[in-house]
């Protein structure tokens, strides 16, 4: 069925400078990733990349979904959002800017407060972890398929 | 300076015409005029006398250009026009078409400036059409710092 | 000379900037009449160090340096412009008066006129019998008359003495003293009051009063009057220094209802130490249980059962990253519940280790921690635990195989009231992740996209321990997600490792877009199966029945510009039923039209539609309405109707809300708001409530008026 392996050029940018807010979560989570991936070298001087990942507007939301009869939450739908563009040192649009909205939802229950506060933690870990790995297969789309 | 108004005049000038009776003196070819700190400089000049001496010169040029070292600093005023008309007696002069007087850092720009080297004072005045786009007058002028006395004390 | 001097307002001056910077000076006619002294006339214009002066008439006084200027005067200055009569102004100091005003703001809105303008410095000048509006200048829908109107264009505030406030000619409000925002700059002085009314407290008036202490601190009161109760007195104070920064409120009321007096305490400060180390305190305590159900109608206030008292000190370097912390609950129990609310742990204290290292081709992580875990009355212990990991990532393009190995060991000294009060739990985690990349290029109406298929196995192993005297301190059962399935433990927390000998697969499709490389769709399948019964459990819960776990589908992703879909599916693969299902669009093509789509069903639990908008109803009108009914108590979880209207500068917002509380009762509530563009707002604020309920809401003076 046209199926095969995927063979991508890898990140066109062998220099690649990631401008993230402080303590962004998604951009710990990328540098991660870029490093194992080894092909991409990550500075830490803007001028000398030929690429600046840039992420903006990283936020954690939390909204109620669904309320018991007693009027206590039951459900929770946790969000990230986050904006990110790619572009060359001369601030030329390497690739369109994208807004991520990621969500999962999380039943409550105050009698497990601890537990549900960590389940908490990992499932908003989970959404920059999908975040982190989708715009690394943004970077590696950009090289085109050899 | 003041004490110009006292001191002999001399020109210089490549042709001279004189006309005794009518006591009118006229000097063409880099005209120059000096009488102590007071320089003008024209293509060509025209003085008449009378009794007590000089009486009016009225210069055209491209421009003319006259300089004069300021009263008690060591400013100098500095005039530009097509045509300059100068009474000695009253010592004003009159500078007339695309005017301009600089003193110090101050510029003045009109298409007339009426100057009294004396008192020091100056009128600008633009006509339609004379030059500078809608007869407009143009100066830059530098506040003085308080302590100074102004140049033009008589 | 044809030289024209090109009109520029932002003109930053002559190069000598500041009181020695020459006058140009252009008019019809120039003279010097005295000593020092220059007059000009007709159609004068002078500009000094990026100040504009026009008038029929000026004369500049050089050794004062002031300028006069009569007839049709008009000042431009770099942030103000200003046209009067007749301007008397002292260069050097910028102080001076100019007569029947008329100004305008630059770069922000904001104008009025006056009866007199008094330059007092560079920055600030104050207005006489004054008008203020933010409307545009032939708009006169609301405006302020103001007896002695105060600008500071250092610190971007205008402050009003004896101020009425008129909307469409009828005068609303009146204040003896209120400041304002000159341009974003934050809220200040009397800010909106707010009016409600409430069934438990009766009528509800809150007049917050801000005090611009500094750029950097502020403080806001909030006097409260609630009809059936009295006079609440609440204080917020924030700062945000070099390093810290904190905001503490503090709430008091003698409760005539409730004949007692309560109160309420939020603090929350943190401190950076230096670059990677933090510290910080949180502290929230009220009065009595009742306080927020009877006090507050915002659902996220009045559902809290459980209140956070913490201290923490965390630290984050490149390799590792340390926490200690200690925290306490103070819990809300609800008279009219049947069971009483089960009370948190608290962890005093709390010390957590994190680290991870990279070798060559293997990746070693640590996570460690010991919590004393204290309660009123479940057994009190302290745990030590700590869990570290070895695994080497084999990555290529086209796949990864991540074989990981772990040791988890943990200690609890536990109180008398334990069976045992030593237990040692040591056991062994592996784990291997694999996955594979194929990839096909596809076109579908017209696009070509790049279709992916991601197959993913995850395999875990870890021997059974028995746990059942091992008491439950802070664990609890993760609820079945995508996420997971792929983590080797099924609970979270310290107190359960479940034995487990299990292998997750999962299929992964996503459709992303040759050209722009924008993912558009995304489809996922998993399912677990169990090799072996489940035996450790929460205490009072059966093990696991049948051999594989339910199928998880999920197909998600933004098709186009506006559409956007999240759907996921739960089957019960036994007895091929729906266990979960969840189905959201929502279609936002720009600010102020978005219309969202939900449909929520949990087997025997939840069935639940949700559909809520907003939209232009016309030029300036705008609709927003929520709808969400549940099937299975058949009756409205929450209703909403909701009018704007945006005047331009400024709109008027009405909602009615009907929101489920209790089993059988739902509270209405009716919000009315008139909001002045850069003034602030008046009425009860709905603002709150249509960014929760209805998502993609754009408040209408946000949002240009549709030509």
């Amino acid at each position: 069925c046209g199926f095969q392996l995927r063979r991508t050029a890898g990140i066109p940018f062998k220099s690649l400078y990631l401008d993230a807010p402080g303590g962004s979560a998604v951009a710990q989570r990328l540098r991660s990733l870029l490093t194992a991936n080894r092909k991409t070298r990550l500075v830490t001087v803007p001028g000398e990349a030929e690429a600046l990942l840039k992420l903006t507007q990283e936020v954690r939301s939390k909204r109620i979904l669904s309320l018991s009869g007693a009027g206590r939450v039951t459900e929770y739908r946790l969000g990230l959002t986050l904006s990110y563009s790619i572009v060359g040192p001369d601030e030329r649009v390497l690739a369109e800017p994208e807004s991520l909205e990621l969500n999962r939802d999380m039943t409550y229950d105050d009698s497990q407060l601890l537990a549900k506060g960590a389940e908490e933690q990992l499932l908003y870990r989970d959404m920059e972890d999908s975040a982190a790995r989708r715009i690394l297969r943004r970077l590696q789309a950009l090289g085109g398929d050899t | 300076e003041t004490a110009d108004r006292d001191k002999p005049i001399n020109l210089e000038a490549d042709t001279v015409t004189l006309d005794d009776i009518k006591k009118v003196s006229v000097y063409q070819g880099n005209v120059i005029l000096t009488q102590g700190t007071l320089t003008l400089r024209a293509d060509r000049m025209q003085l008449t006398q009378n009794a007590a001496g000089l009486d009016k010169v009225s210069a055209t040029g491209r421009p003319v250009a006259f300089r004069q070292k300021v009263d008690g600093r060591d400013e100098f005023i500095e005039g530009f026009a097509a045509r300059i008309e100068f009474d000695n007696t009253t010592s004003e002069l009159d500078l007339i078409g695309d005017a301009r007087l600089r003193r110090g850092e101050d510029e003045l720009r009109g298409a007339r400036i009426s100057y009294n080297s004396d008192s020091g004072f100056y009128k600008v005045v633009g006509q339609n059409g004379a030059g500078s786009p809608g007869g407009r007058v143009r100066a830059v002028i530098r506040p003085k710092p308080r302590g100074e006395q102004p140049a033009a004390q008589p | 000379n044809g030289l024209v001097l090109k009109k520029d307002l932002e003109l930053k001056g002559s190069t000598v900037a500041g009181k020695e910077a020459p006058l140009f000076l252009t008019a019809d006619r120039i003279d010097s009449t005295a000593v020092g002294i220059i007059e000009a006339a007709g159609r004068v214009e002078a500009r000094q160090a990026g100040r504009n002066f026009f008038a029929d008439w000026l004369r500049y006084d050089t050794r004062e340096n002031s300028v006069q200027a009569r007839g049709k005067v008009r000042l431009e200055q770099p942030a103000l412009l200003v046209t009067g009569d007749s301007l008397d102004i002292d260069l050097d100091t910028y102080s001076g008066q100019l007569a029947a005003p008329v100004y305008r703001f630059v770069g922000q809105p904001g104008r009025g006129d006056a009866e007199r303008i008094d330059f007092i410095d560079e920055n600030n000048f104050s207005l006489a019998d004054a008008t203020y509006t933010t409307c545009s200048v032939e708009d006169e829908d609301w405006y302020l008359k103001i007896a002695d109107l105060d600008i500071d264009r250092g610190r971007d505030v205008g402050t009003a003495h004896h101020a009425s406030l008129r909307f469409l000619g009828v005068p609303i409000l009146y204040t003896p003293w209120m400041s304002f925002p000159l341009g974003d700059a934050r809220k200040s002085g009397i800010l909106a009051p707010t009016i409600g009314t409430t069934e438990r407290s009766g009528l509800d008036i809150v007049v917050p009063y801000y005090l611009n202490l500094a750029p950097n601190y502020d403080a806001t009161l909030y006097p409260r009057l609630l009809s059936k109760r009295g006079v609440q007195l609440g204080g917020e104070f924030r700062y945000l220094l070099e390093d810290a920064r904190g905001v503490n409120r503090v709430e008091y009321l003698d409760d005539s209802e409730a004949a007692r007096t309560r109160w309420s305490v939020a603090l929350n400060n943190s401190y950076r130490l230096n670059a990677n180390t933090q510290a910080g305190m949180l502290f929230d305590r009220v009065s009595d249980d009742d306080y927020f159900r009877d006090l507050s109608n915002l659902i996220s206030i009045t559902s809290l059962s459980h209140l956070n008292r913490e201290v923490w000190v965390t630290t984050q370097h490149a390799h590792w990253n340390a926490e200690l912390r200690a925290q306490s609950f103070q819990t809300l129990q609800d008279s009219t519940a049947s069971t009483p609310i089960a009370e948190p742990y608290a962890r005093l204290p709390h010390a957590r280790l994190g680290a991870a290292q990279t070798f060559g081709r293997f990746e070693f992580t640590l996570e460690s921690e010991a919590t004393r875990f204290a309660h009123p009355t479940k057994t009190e212990g302290t745990r030590v635990l700590a869990y570290p990991t070895l695994r080497m990532p084999l990555v290529n393009d086209y796949g990864f195989l991540t074989p990981q190995i772990g040791w988890h060991s943990t200690y609890y000294a536990l109180d008398e009231s334990a069976a045992d009060d030593n237990i040692v739990r040591n056991l062994p985690i592996f784990s291997l992740d694999s996955g594979v990349v194929f990839d096909r290029p596809m076109r579908f109406s017209g696009v070509d996209f790049e279709q992916t298929l991601e197959p993913r196995v995850y395999y875990v192993y870890a021997p059974y321990r028995d746990q059942d005297d091992i008491p439950i301190f802070d664990t609890g059962l993760l609820d079945f997600s995508y996420a997971q399935m792929f983590t080797p433990n099924q609970f979270i927390g310290g107190d359960r490792i479940n034995d487990a000998n299990q292998l997750t697969v999962a299929v992964t499709s996503r459709f992303v877009e040759a050209e722009s490389g924008l993912e558009r769709l995304q489809v996922t399948l998993g399912q677990r199966y169990y090799f072996t019964p489940q035996r450790v459990t929460l205490p009072g819960v059966d093990p696991r029945s049948d051999n594989t776990t339910d199928l998880l589908a999920a197909v998600s992703g933004q098709i186009t510009r506006d559409w956007r879909i999240d759907t996921a599916w739960q089957f019960d693969t036994q007895n091929g039923t729906v266990i979960r299902q969840n189905l959201g669009a929502s279609y936002r093509p720009g600010p102020g039209r978005a219309i969202n789509f939900g449909y929520r069903f949990i087997d025997q639990t939840t069935e639940q539609v949700d559909v809520s908008a907003q939209w232009p109803l016309g030029r300036r009108w705008y609709g927003m309405f929520r709808y969400n009914y549940s099937f299975q108590d058949d009756k409205l979880v929450e209703g909403l109707a909701g009018l704007e209207y945006n005047g331009g500068c400024w709109a008027l917002r009405t909602v009615f809300q009907r929101l489920a509380t209790k089993e059988d009762q739902s509270t209405d509530a009716l919000f009315f708001q008139l909001e002045l563009n850069g003034m602030g707002r008046l009425g009860s604020n709905p603002l709150d409530v249509l960014k929760q309920s209805v998502p993609g809401y754009r408040p209408s003076n946000e949002i240009l008026p549709t030509p």
